[in-house]
């Protein structure tokens, strides 16, 4: 195709052209290059899609904020934080350890000393455990007792024998047998004994 | 509105590829200061790659962040220094499809809350509240809207990268890991189906004068 004037681009060619003029055939970009014509209407395509990408940007609104890459993690700082874990992991390892067999060593050894505390409670304790058994034995407080003639509980067995005999026993005999003496005779109603 | 190279640069731009691909180098070894100039050189350009695909300005700074980061962790498997664009492009192309992935699976069992309304975006454009200026912007993104719905996936993240990103058939081949034929035949596809659409031919003509 030559700069004939009777012919001219179509519209298919010029959007070959407007893609890439090197793709055309020899004979069209030769046509290109003398024809006024074909040229302003391939200018104008050009033209018009140029205008579009300055619109675009024109109407698009401009970075609110500068690029800013986010500090760097120093490898030497996460080396130092896991060397910081493992020696937190071993002290605690370590006090563990410290902790259960040193009170067992303490325990072992017997040289145990009371704390002054611990010695205050335990009197109590003993106190607290005579008052229970004072009660256990008899629950009347003691001006009770007086009342009732029973201040002094604790009588013995011999006492006792004697207040209530048992069946078939002369509570009196067996008082004089008790006082080591072996035979009592009731004779004309004077009473002798031998011992 | 492009900001003018000082701005832009703050540390000067680029002379040539041979600063960049030093810069590149540099990054890959862990030098953050030379990665910070490179995020500064290519941040504007990523940001509104991923503001043209998710249309609110929260998620595309979001994204764009994420986006150099993992550009950072992932810089030394880089293979070919002077493929450093393409590269970044293509980390983003793939973060902002994950996005779109989880949105499209909030939206499915959330509320549409999330979703950026027009207004919004239009709001977000301009520091100031300037009514005609967001109109346009509304208008503007309408149009492209009813454009790109025709398009194909293929032939609208290929028309995108090409006239709205600006990037070269190389870098979009890239980018999509395509050959170049491939990307030439999907972007011929889309620019016809843009021509056909007369609404966008009109309001960039409306634009021209």
């Amino acid at each position: 195709m030559t700069a004939d004037k009777e012919f001219h681009l179509d519209e298919d060619l010029l959007l070959q052209a407007v893609v890439d003029e090197a793709d055309l055939p020899e004979g069209v970009q030769e046509h290109l290059r003398q024809c006024a014509r074909c040229r302003t209407e391939k200018e104008r395509i050009d033209s018009g899609l140029l205008r579009l990408g300055q619109m675009a940007e024109r109407f698009s609104p401009p970075p609110g904020r500068k690029f800013f890459l986010p500090p760097e993690k120093s490898q030497k700082s996460s080396r130092w934080s896991w060397q910081w874990h493992a020696a937190f992991g071993m002290a605690l390892t370590a006090l563990l350890i410290i902790s259960v067999f040193g009170i067992n060593r303490f325990s072992r050894s017997g040289h145990r000393t009371i704390p002054v505390t611990d010695a205050r409670n335990m009197l109590s304790d003993e106190e607290f455990t005579d008052q229970i058994n004072m009660l256990a034995e008899n629950a009347l407080p003691p001006e009770y007792l007086d009342i009732i003639g029973e201040t002094d509980f604790t009588h013995d067995e011999t006492f006792m024998d004697f207040l209530v005999p048992g069946i078939g026993e002369d509570p009196f005999t067996r008082l004089q047998h008790d006082k080591n003496v072996s035979t009592c005779v009731k004779t004309d109603g004077v009473r002798m004994c031998h011992a | 509105m492009r900001r003018k190279p000082q701005e832009r640069y703050p540390d000067g731009p680029p002379d040539a590829p041979e600063q960049l691909a030093q810069w590149v180098e540099k990054a890959m070894n862990g030098n953050r200061v030379a990665f910070e100039k490179l995020a500064g050189l290519f941040q504007e350009d990523i940001f509104r790659m991923v503001y043209y695909r998710t249309r609110s300005r929260m998620d595309a700074e979001d994204l764009t962040q994420e986006i150099f980061i993992q550009a950072f962790r992932k810089l030394p498997g880089l293979k070919k220094t002077d493929r450093f664009k393409s590269w970044l492009f293509r980390i983003a192309a793939n973060k902002v499809h994950d996005f779109n992935r989880k949105k499209r699976f909030q939206w499915i069992f959330g509320p549409l809350c999330e979703k950026e309304t027009q207004s919004q975006a239009a709001g977000d454009t301009t520091g100031q509240p300037d009514a005609l200026e967001n109109l346009m912007t509304i208008h503007f993104w309408k149009q492209v809207d009813l454009l790109l719905e025709k398009l194909s996936n293929m032939e609208k993240e290929v028309f995108i990268l090409r006239f709205m990103d600006q990037l070269s058939l190389k870098e979009i081949s890239d980018v999509m890991n395509k050959g170049e034929s491939t990307v030439k035949t999907h972007l011929y596809r889309a620019l016809r189906k843009f021509r056909r659409e007369p609404s966008m031919m009109q309001f960039l003509e409306e634009e021209k004068t």
